[in-house]
């Protein structure tokens, strides 16, 4: 199967003016040259800890910020030089879902009228009648009932509002969505149900998603394949039953050895690391998780691993993967 | 393990609290009992909006009335009433005898104050020490929570540290004045899961070392696994469940905290769909009649809708679901 989306050597580097309130000026360098693939119907899932440039990379292939350097590869067509013209017919394929539903919703626009808008814009419809029937289409797609139309954001519950970010998403029939964190902020009861339409939805529209999430339970859940990122660097990419069970990167280990186990623990786990990550202002030399890994050699300060294929569908890079 | 009448030392009996609103009275917490022993880390359990957050600021009577009210038959705190207590003598149990953390450090700091200001201040006012007595008592607390260059980071303002290190300076001003109870709210909430990892590691060796009691309100059932040794599960306002941390991931008694435990993904094993809780929770302002869960339940009968069950007790556990009542014609 042909990749829908490719990134190669993207990088987003954020600069830091010389001003009155911050007195450091420097580059963070957010994503630092990372190449992936996203085939159709596949799901990606991007894990890594806050700051690690996972939501960058989902902003930065949507063009929702501007990329440093770097290719963005839809269906063979690099659109990271596209005009703002030229890009539109992309924009219909690639849609994104945010964290915060309440924030991504206009509270003055009711649920009809935000769902409309796209169609709208992209002249996707004939007359008031077709948009009211396409808006109740979207709907009953993702399980509300069409009498939310004529709601306002603030009078639906959390779950509710992703939903309806999810109909917007769909409204103008996109071949890849960029999740961002869609379920962290429900609550658990409601996390399912989100999970279950997302899955289904993908089945059903043949969607592409790549997933961003911290939460690793439900990034398993959901993927097909994952990569780990850290410090703006993909560190693991391999499919999931793989990353799972025979994770090679020290940093994937430890990602995940501190998600908490649903049984009650008859010991403590030991701790397979302190501190947090190092500011991306000063990225460490070498490695970047050299500073903060229990195997690292003299080798890795110097110098940087590369990723590299170690297994079917599992790549890494660490200087003692092959090991 | 701790079921000794004198180890008690927070003592809850039917606490209510309620909030005037324009649309009616919401009653956020609904008659809760809890008990929490010496030593122990409790967790209460609970979706957003069940009432957890408001029990822990009802204890520190933290709510501000009007338009909240709190009441309880008892809130015996080693057998003092605080609801008896003045402004003033309250504001002494504050800090040195419960004290509390919450899911936003940044906010519950002020950006304003170097964070050895901030903790100068509690030693100060609370233990009654000097400058220069409070400046090594703070060093020392922020080495208890192991803050790497303890004296470095006291000049420092909020905003300099990062998520975890805030988290860990929170946790120092909770224990600076050694504590007997420390109510933790969703303290890891806002954390990766790495420092998440290192703070709950923390909690635990701060509760058998200075033997802190810990009510650990959250919604992450990985996090009370992790440290807690009794469950309280609440929904809606009440207190659904109350079961040992064993007994609760073992074999969970009331639909609810089944259906939550259900919910999540396994990482052991691959699963098609995950199981669902059907609806959501109820609005506050209109609780569903009889049993709250009722609508969402599987396992609904005709006394579910009419009736509100009570506690049942069921082996070890608690649980407040008809299916547990004995000779009762479902």
């Amino acid at each position: 199967m042909s990749s829908l989306l490719e990134v190669r050597d993207l990088k987003k580097y954020y600069y830091l003016g010389k001003g009155a309130a911050t007195k450091k000026s420097g580059v963070i360098r957010a994503v630092d040259g990372i190449n992936f693939a996203v085939k159709q119907c596949e799901t990606l899932g991007l894990v890594g800890e806050s700051g690690c440039g996972k939501s960058s990379v989902g902003r930065v292939i949507l063009r929702l910020l501007s990329a440093t350097a770097g290719e963005i590869l839809y269906e063979g067509q690099n659109i990271e030089q596209l005009s703002h013209h030229q890009l539109l017919p992309y924009r219909r394929k690639m849609q994104i879902i945010f964290q915060d539903h309440a924030g991504s919703l206009n509270p003055q626009l009711t649920i009809g009228d935000a769902l409309g808008e796209p169609l709208r814009i992209h002249r996707l419809i004939n007359g008031k009648k077709e948009l009211k029937a396409k808006v109740a289409h979207l709907l009953e797609l993702v399980g509300l009932c069409p009498e939310q139309m004529c709601r306002y954001p603030h009078e639906l519950s959390g779950g509710q509002r992703q939903r309806i970010a999810l109909a917007r998403a769909l409204a103008l029939n996109p071949r890849l969505i960029v999740c961002d964190e869609p379920v962290s902020a429900l609550d658990v009861s409601i996390q399912a149900q989100v999970i279950n339409l997302l899955m289904e939805l993908q089945q059903k529209c043949g969607l592409a998603y790549i997933f961003i999430a911290h939460d690793l339970r439900v990034v398993k859940h959901i993927s097909d394949r994952i990569a780990v990122m850290y410090l703006g660097k993909i560190v693991e990419l391999a499919g999931k039953e793989s990353l799972y069970s025979r994770a090679k990167h020290p940093y994937t280990q430890a990602l995940l050895a501190s998600i908490p186990r649903l049984a009650p623990a008859t010991q403590r786990r030991p701790l397979i690391f302190s501190g947090e990550p190092p500011s991306p202002l000063q990225p460490p030399s070498g490695c970047r998780f050299h500073s903060r890994c229990p195997y690292a050699l003299v080798r890795c300060a110097l110098e940087e691993p590369l990723l590299q294929t170690v297994d079917i569908d599992h790549a890494v890079a660490c200087h003692l993967a092959d090991r | 393990m701790v079921n000794i009448l004198a180890d008690i030392l927070l003592e809850l009996k039917n606490l209510k609290t309620k909030f005037k609103t324009y649309n009616g009275e919401v009653k956020a917490v609904d008659g809760i009992d809890l008990t929490v022993h010496k030593k122990e880390v409790l967790g209460i359990l609970g979706e957003s909006g069940c009432g957890k957050s408001a029990t822990a600021l009802s204890i520190m009577r933290l709510i501000p009335s009007p338009p909240g009210e709190v009441c309880a038959d008892k809130m015996e705190l080693r057998g003092v009433e605080l609801q008896f207590l003045t402004e003033k003598q309250m504001s002494k149990v504050r800090g040195n005898e419960i004290s509390m953390i919450f899911q936003d450090p940044l906010s519950a700091l002020n950006p304003t104050f170097t964070v050895g200001e901030q903790l100068m201040e509690l030693l100060m006012l609370h233990q009654g020490f000097d400058r220069n007595t409070a400046y090594h008592k703070a060093i020392e607390a922020l080495n208890i929570v192991q803050i790497p260059a303890a004296a470095n980071r006291l000049s420092d303002y909020p905003h300099q540290l990062s998520g975890g290190m805030r988290q860990r300076v929170m946790l120092a001003m909770a224990c600076a004045c050694s504590p007997s109870l420390l109510l933790a709210d969703e303290p890891t909430t806002a954390l990766d899961v790495t420092v998440q990892a290192q703070i709950l590691d923390l909690l635990s060796q701060l509760q058998s070392e200075m033997e802190i009691a810990i009510m650990l309100i959250t919604h992450d059932l990985g996090v009370v696994a992790e440290i807690a040794q009794r469950v309280a599960v609440m929904y809606a306002g009440v207190v659904v469940e109350n079961a040992t941390v064993q007994n609760l991931f073992a074999k969970p008694l009331h639909p609810y905290t089944q259906g939550l435990l259900a919910s999540l993904p396994l990482l052991e094993v691959e699963q098609e769909r995950l199981n669902v809780i059907p609806g959501g929770v109820p609005n506050m302002l209109d609780l569903p009649s009889g049993c709250r869960f009722h609508p969402r339940c599987p396992h609904c009968w005709q006394i579910c809708r009419l009736q509100e069950p009570p506690l049942f007790s069921q082996n070890e556990s608690e649980v407040r679901c008809w299916l547990f009542a004995q000779g009762i014609d479902k």
